[in-house]
């Protein structure tokens, strides 16, 4: 299941907070004067943002039609900061296309293509939780992933030495952990290693990927 | 070092002597500026196939011994010809004179010197190169390299200059794409024959590089890639082009090689910049740093920075132009004291503005017009856009 909020920081800041728990324990306790009631909440979560609020903005002052003010800007991303934040796997940020990138050589996948290597990474991690009560990487504890799948040391080493920086949260040093699984399982490599510990890290910061991220599979 | 006009047949012996020394000697010997210096190159090549009686001639001679015996000129070349494969040298032409720069430059790793020829596949002459830029830079880059890359090498090719490149997977690929989704022209630069596309990866890269465009290396048809000849084919990338795009380069990087040559030649390095984080960045940054390279960030600087002054005027770059820019300082600092949301009179914008009151009267009338202020039963507002901008 898909969970998309389009224009995700127009939504009101209680509506954002309400989002914490399922996204990091996977279901939702409503209470109510009588009752309590869990239900499951697990699914992929998908926050789409514009650079401000009316959209336009570009960082090249001769392409932005934004006519926001700074203040207007900055309160609207605040909004994508935060708790939140700690708990989104994956950011990309998203430019219009441009007349560069419409060459002779650009053969954009089709879905058809990318839903084959999907299909296969998730088959491989239900083969490798098979008999756990998990399907997915995403669905497994940190305690599980640290005890019977770790990271080779040379990638533990780069993720303890963010923690230790500050600049990698307890829990999304077990996130990167888990992408970097499913960065491996997408290339079909048996387990993730330095490489992928860097994918899954530039994956979570949004930084620029390394172009063998993601034209390994072409090689 | 430019040849004496030679006639026909004579030009074709000469072609076929650089052919057979082009055979001989790899790409960017140094002896060879030395030995062309006193001799044409069909006097080189008979003065190596006697006994030479001079030191540094009997050297190189026992170097290229062994491939002596085998060589056939003039089959390479009509082999080289069925493939349509030219070989351009000094005397044609489309030779393009500017490499001669590279006439006597030290070493760098060992290699210098003029090419001897250019082996040329496609239909762009060579001489078009007078106006071209190399854009180059690391196999292994990012996606913001890339992207850079591929939107400077348009910009370059949107206006008709071509574009230079190594034909290499990473920066390299980006360039000539950029340039061929401008609809313009570019040129790979190989380190092997040019017949054979490499890197394999590239194979339709180099393909619809030559429709338009050409693939040129100093190595004859059938060669293959070795590290020295890397090193060799640099040092055309830089003297071909009229300037180099640095995008992205770790400190260790063959493009940096491309940069040296660069600047060697008295050619406008220019750099892109990048994180100071990325280790793709640094080998750019550093070129920055020690003053060799100047930062670009859209093609159109590039060829300001290439092209006879005036040339190519680069636009600065500013944001939309507001009501408030054109308004003069005196306006300005009136409209600071006018207060938003609630009414102010002339007196109190006076006094908050440090304005003379005689003046304000008529500045406020003239923001008026301006669309910026506006009249409230108690004096004068700023008018919602004023607010805004």
């Amino acid at each position: 299941m898909v969970f998309f909020l389009d224009e995700f920081p127009m939504f009101r800041a209680d509506a954002i907070e309400a989002l914490r728990e399922p996204l990091e324990s996977g279901d939702i306790t409503v209470a109510r004067a009588e009752e309590t009631v869990t239900l499951p909440a697990r699914s992929i979560v998908v926050l789409a943002a514009n650079p401000c609020p009316c959209g336009n903005y570009d960082a090249d002052v001769v392409n932005s039609g934004c006519n926001c003010r700074q203040l207007e800007r900055e309160n609207y991303l605040r909004k994508v900061t935060g708790p939140i934040t700690d708990r989104i796997d994956i950011t990309r940020h998203v430019r219009p296309l441009r007349p560069h990138e419409f060459d002779p050589l650009a053969r954009p996948e089709s879905s058809a293509t990318v839903r084959v290597r999907v299909t296969e990474a998730r088959r491989r991690q239900e083969e490798r939780y098979a008999g756990t009560g998990w399907r997915l990487n995403g669905h497994v504890s940190g305690a599980a992933l640290r005890e019977r799948w770790p990271l080779p040391d040379p990638a533990q080493v780069i993720v303890d030495k963010l923690v230790y920086a500050g600049k990698l949260s307890r829990r999304g040093a077990v996130r990167v952990h888990r992408l970097a699984w499913t960065v491996a399982d997408l290339a079909g490599t048996p387990r993730p290693g330095v490489p992928e510990i860097r994918t899954a890290l530039r994956l979570r910061t949004g930084e620029a990927l390394q172009v063998s991220d993601y034209e390994r599979r072409s090689a | 070092m430019s040849s004496p006009v030679l006639t026909a047949p004579e030009q074709e012996r000469e072609r076929l002597a650089r052919v057979a020394l082009n055979l001989l000697f790899e790409p960017g010997d140094r002896r060879l500026d030395g030995f062309m210096a006193g001799m044409d190159a069909y006097e080189l090549f008979c003065a190596l196939r006697a006994t030479p009686h001079d030191q540094r001639l009997r050297d190189a001679r026992d170097d290229v011994a062994t491939r002596l015996d085998s060589m056939r000129p003039d089959q390479v070349l009509d082999d080289a010809d069925r493939l349509g494969i030219r070989f351009v040298i000094p005397g044609d032409a489309e030779w393009p004179a500017q490499v001669e720069d590279l006439f006597g430059q030290e070493p760098v790793q060992e290699r210098t010197g003029v090419p001897l020829g250019l082996w040329v596949k496609g239909p762009l002459r060579l001489g078009d190169l007078d106006r071209s830029v190399a854009v180059v830079g690391s196999r292994s880059a990012t996606s913001y390299g890339v992207d850079a890359a591929g939107q400077i090498a348009y910009g370059i090719a949107d206006k008709g200059f071509v574009v230079v490149s190594g034909g290499a997977i990473g920066i390299d690929a980006a360039a000539h794409r950029g340039a061929l989704a401008a609809r313009g022209r570019t040129v790979a630069v190989l380190a092997c024959g040019v017949d054979r596309f490499y890197p394999k990866e590239n194979m339709r890269l180099l393909q619809a590089a030559l429709d338009t465009g050409a693939l040129v290396s100093e190595l004859a048809p059938g060669l293959p890639v070795t590290r020295m000849r890397f090193l060799a084919r640099n040092r055309v990338i830089a003297a071909l082009a009229r300037g180099t795009v640095l995008a992205e380069a770790a400190p260790r990087s063959g493009a940096l090689n491309t940069a040296n040559w660069t600047t060697k030649l008295n050619r406008q390095l220019m750099c892109v910049p990048g994180p100071i984080s990325a280790i793709q960045s640094l080998g750019v940054l550093e070129q920055v740093r020690s003053g060799k390279g100047m930062i670009v960030t859209r093609g159109e600087e590039a060829l300001e920075l290439v092209s006879r002054p005036g040339e190519f005027l680069v636009e600065e770059r500013r944001g939309p132009e507001r009501k408030r820019d054109r308004l003069s300082t005196r306006h300005r600092q009136v409209l600071d004291g006018v207060p938003a949301g609630r009414g102010g009179s002339s007196l109190s914008i006076s006094r908050s503005s440090g304005v003379a009151f005689a003046e304000v009267a008529s500045a406020l009338l003239h923001l008026e017009k301006a669309g910026l202020v506006e009249r409230v039963p108690d004096g004068w507002q700023l008018t919602a856009e004023a607010i805004r901008s």
